[in-house]
C-alpha cells in the first residue's frame, strides 16, 4: 500500500513537472519572421531552468541487486554494486565500465586516495578492502567489527574515516592509515551505527548520523570530545553534505522525507523542506549553491540556497524507482561538471550509470 | 506520438504516464520520427560489441565509408552507410582516438589519439598503418586543407600544429594559444583559422599568414566546444555549453550578431549551406535544427529526439543523391551503440 501511494504521489509530482514543461517555452526568435516555418518539434520545448540535464549513460549489464555509494579518483568512478558484491569501475571520459572488482561482500562505502594510489571499499561483513589503483589487485583487508560502512578520506593526514559497528558498544568512527594501510589507535565511541559523516576541512570536527540515537554527533579531533545535537520529529537522518564556507550542513531525513539544513556554528536547524522519498545520497554543489538529493522513489530534488539562511525547491527531475545514490565531485577535467545516479537493474531492464550534466 | 517498443517500468501506471512526457522521448529505446521533420531517420546500422564514448567522424564522400573514434574502445569503427553495415574496427595502436580526418587524395585517414598525443595515418582501404605523426599530448581536432596538402592538429594546452600529408613530417611555424584548442575551422577564401577555446570562453582567430593571434572573448555565455562556418556570409556559429546557447558571430568584427537558447552537452555542429540550416547534436538527446533567415537572424526550426549520450555526428552536404546528417548513438542498457543516418529534408 505504502509502495502505491508513493508510485501515485510520484506520478502526480511528474504530472505538475510535464505540465510546467509544457507551459514555459523558451523564448527562442533572435528575431521571428513570418516565412519561416513555425518550429516542427515533436515534443514539448523543456522548462527554462533545468538544472539536472540527462546526457549520457554508462550500461552496467549484468549488475544485479542494490548499488550504493560512489568515489572517484583518477577520471573514473567507483560505484559499490551492494547486491552484486562487486565494485564497478567506470572509466568516465571513456564512458564504460573498465573493471569489476568482485569478492567483496555487500560493498557499502568507497573511497580514492590519490596520495597512496588505493582504493577502499568497506563491506558490510565488517571487512576494509584496499585495493592497488591502478591494477586494482586486493592489497590487504582490515577487519571492522559490527560492519564498515561510509568512507571519507582526509588528504591532509592521509587518513580513511571509517563509519563502522552496529550496536551501543562497538559503533564507531575509525582511522585507518592509507600510506601504511594500518588501523590507527584515533577511534571515536558514538554509541550508534553510524549512517553519513563528513570532515571539516578547515576545522577538526567529523559530523556523524546516527539514525538509531535520532542525533547528529559532532567529534572534535583535536579535544576528542563529541558533542550531540538531537533531532526533534525527524527520524532516520541519512546522507549528509557540509557547506564549510557557509558553515551549513545538510542531512537527509527519511521519517518524515525533509532536506534538514543545521547551522555548524551553533548547532541549530534552521530550515526542514519537504524533500526526497527513501534517500541515501545528498550532495552539494558549491559552484552553484544547490543541494542535489536523489531518492529511491524515482526523483532527484534540487534545492537552491539563496543565502545561507534561505532555500527553496529548483526543480524535481524524474529519474527511475530505486535510484537512491549517487556521486558528485564538482567540476572534473576539460570543465566537465556531472552528476551521476546509480541505477538498478529492474524487470528485463539492465542497470545503467546514468550522467547529468549540471545547467546554469 | 512515439513508440513504447522495449521501454519497461516498475509500473505500468508509471509507464503510461511517462509516454505523455514528452521530455522523456529522448530516453525512449525506439527512434521516434516524422515525416515532416527536417531530418528523418532512414537508417540504423548496429555496432553491438562497441562500448563507450564516441567522438568525431569522418566520411569518405566517394565510396560513403565512414569512420567513427570510438575513445571508450580504443577503436575506429568503419562502417558502408550505402550498404548499411559495419565493415571493420582498427584497433592498432590507438589510444583514446578523438578525431579523423579523411584524405580524398591519398585515400588514407588520419586518427588523433588523447592517450599519448599521437597522429596515427592508415590506408582507408586495407586498414593498414601507414604512419604515426607525434605530439607532446591529447591530439584533438583535425582540419584537411586540400590546397596545401596539410593537416591541422590541435593539441595539447594548447596549440594547433601541423604535418604534411605528403611526407607525414610536422611543419615549422605552429601556432600557440594557451589553451587546449576545441573545435576549429580554416577559412577556404582566407588565411584564417578561428579556434574555440572552451577553457577560457573565447575564440582565436590566427592569420595564418601573418602568424598574427587575435582573441574575442565571449561574454554572454561560454565554454564553447563545436563550431561551424558560413564563409559566404562572414558568419561563424559556436555552441557554447556554459549556459546552453547557440552563438552566430561576425568574422570581420568578432561581434555576437545572434543568439539562442542552445542544447545541452553539445561536441559537433554543422552548417547547410543549401537549406542554410546548423544543426546541432546534444547529449541531452535531441539534434537542434537552426533556420538562417538571413545572416543576422536565425530562429530554432525543430528539436528532433534522437537518443541520450547522442553528442557527435558528421554532416558533409549533398553527396550525389544524399544529404545525410550521421549520428553516434554509443550503447545504452539493453541495446548497443549504433550509426544513426538522417536525410535532410526541406
Amino acid at each position: 500500500m505504502k509502495r502505491l501511494l508513493t508510485v501515485v504521489l510520484g506520478a502526480s509530482v511528474l504530472v505538475a513537472v510535464a505540465t510546467l514543461a509544457g507551459g514555459q517555452q523558451d523564448a527562442d526568435n533572435s528575431s521571428p519572421r513570418k516565412s519561416v516555418p513555425k518550429e516542427r518539434t515533436q515534443s514539448a520545448t523543456a522548462p527554462a531552468q533545468r538544472p539536472l540535464v540527462l546526457s549520457g549513460s554508462v550500461p552496467m549489464d549484468g549488475v544485479k541487486g542494490r548499488f550504493d555509494h560512489f568515489a572517484s579518483g583518477k577520471g573514473r568512478v567507483f560505484i559499490s554494486g551492494l547486491g552484486n558484491n562487486t565494485v564497478e569501475v567506470i572509466n568516465l571520459f571513456g564512458g564504460i565500465v573498465e573493471r569489476t572488482i568482485t569478492g567483496v561482500t555487500n560493498p557499502q562505502g568507497v573511497t580514492f586516495s590519490p596520495e597512496a594510489n588505493e582504493l577502499f571499499v568497506a563491506s558490510a561483513q565488517g571487512k576494509l578492502y584496499i585495493y592497488d589503483g591502478d591494477s586494482f589487485n586486493l592489497i590487504t583487508t582490515l577487519d571492522f567489527e559490527g560492519g564498515a560502512d561510509n568512507l571519507r578520506y582526509d588528504a591532509a593526514t592521509k587518513r580513511v574515516y571509517v563509519g563502522c559497528g552496529d550496536d551501543e558498544k562497538n559503533s564507531a568512527i575509525a582511522a585507518v592509515d592509507a600510506m601504511t594501510n594500518q588501523r590507527l589507535d584515533e577511534e571515536y565511541k558514538i554509541g550508534g551505527e553510524p549512517e553519513s559523516f563528513q570532515l571539516e576541512k578547515s576545522g577538526p570536527n567529523i559530523y556523524v548520523n546516527i539514525p538509531d540515537l535520532q542525533q547528529i554527533a559532532v567529534i572534535n579531533r583535536e579535544t576528542k570530545k563529541i558533542t550531540r545535537w538531537p533531532l526533534t520529529g525527524l527520524r532516520k537522518n541519512f546522507p549528509m553534505a557540509l557547506d564549510e564556507p557557509d558553515h551549513r550542513l545538510f542531512v537527509g531525513i527519511r521519517e518524515p522525507a525533509r532536506l534538514a539544513i543545521f547551522d555548524t556554528t551553533s548547532g541549530h536547524m534552521i530550515a526542514a523542506l519537504p524533500s526526497a522519498e527513501d534517500t541515501d545520497d545528498l550532495y552539494y554543489d558549491a559552484e552553484h549553491k544547490r543541494v542535489y538529493v536523489p531518492g529511491g522513489e524515482g526523483l532527484i530534488y534540487i534545492f537552491q540556497m539563496t543565502d545561507p539562511d534561505h532555500y527553496r525547491l529548483l526543480a524535481k527531475v524524474p529519474t527511475a524507482l530505486g535510484a537512491r545514490t549517487a556521486g558528485y565531485f564538482g567540476r572534473l577535467g576539460k570543465g566537465m561538471h556531472r552528476f551521476f545516479l546509480a541505477v538498478p537493474a529492474s524487470g528485463a531492464q539492465s542497470a545503467e550509470m546514468r550522467v547529468y550534466t549540471i545547467q546554469e | 506520438m512515439f513508440k513504447m517498443t522495449g521501454k519497461k517500468s516498475g509500473s505500468a501506471c508509471l509507464a503510461v504516464l511517462f509516454a505523455s512526457f514528452a521530455t522523456v522521448a529522448a530516453q525512449e529505446q525506439a527512434p521516434s520520427n516524422d515525416e515532416f521533420a527536417p531530418l528523418v531517420l532512414v537508417r540504423i546500422i548496429p555496432m553491438p560489441d562497441v562500448q563507450g564514448r564516441f567522438d568525431h567522424m569522418a566520411v569518405d564522400n566517394k565510396t560513403g565509408r565512414l569512420y567513427a573514434a570510438v575513445y571508450g574502445d580504443d577503436s575506429v569503427q568503419v562502417l558502408e552507410t550505402q550498404r548499411g553495415k559495419r565493415v571493420h574496427s582498427i584497433n592498432e595502436g590507438l589510444t583514446k582516438p578523438q578525431m579523423i580526418a579523411y584524405l580524398p587524395d591519398s585515400n588514407r585517414i588520419v586518427v588523433s589519439n588523447e592517450g599519448d598525443g599521437s597522429c596515427k595515418i592508415f590506408d582507408a582501404d586495407t586498414y593498414k598503418l601507414i604512419d604515426t605523426v607525434k605530439f607532446a599530448d591529447d591530439a584533438d581536432q583535425l582540419r584537411y586543407d586540400p590546397v596545401t596538402k596539410r593537416v591541422y592538429v590541435g593539441y595539447g594546452d594548447g596549440a594547433i600544429g601541423m604535418f604534411d600529408a605528403t611526407t607525414n613530417k610536422r611543419i615549422e611555424g605552429e601556432f600557440e594559444l594557451g589553451a587546449h584548442p576545441e573545435s576549429f575551422q580554416l577559412e577556404e577564401k582566407g588565411p584564417r583559422i578561428f579556434v574555440n577555446l572552451a577553457s577560457i570562453s573565447q575564440i582565436a582567430v590566427i592569420d595564418r599568414n601573418t602568424h598574427k593571434i587575435e582573441k574575442w572573448k565571449l561574454e554572454e555565455a561560454g565554454t564553447n566546444f563545436p563550431m561551424a562556418l558560413d564563409e559566404e556570409h562572414h558568419r561563424l556559429f559556436v555552441a557554447a555549453r556554459r549556459p546552453a546557447r547557440l552563438l552566430v558571430l561576425n568574422t570581420d568584427t568578432g561581434k555576437v550578431v545572434a543568439s539562442l537558447p542552445g542544447a545541452t552537452d553539445t561536441d559537433d555542429m554543422a552548417f547547410d549551406v543549401t537549406r542554410r540550416r546548423i544543426y546541432v547534436p546534444s547529449g541531452e538527446g535531441f539534434i537542434f535544427v537552426y533556420q538562417q533567415i538571413d545572416a543576422d537572424r536565425y530562429q530554432r526550426i525543430a528539436k528532433i529526439p534522437s537518443a541520450i549520450g547522442a553528442r557527435t555526428s558528421a554532416y558533409y552536404g549533398q553527396v550525389g543523391k544524399h544529404n545525410s546528417l550521421y549520428l553516434a548513438v554509443p550503447g545504452r542498457s539493453n541495446r548497443g551503440a549504433e550509426l544513426w543516418v538522417y536525410e535532410t529534408r526541406d
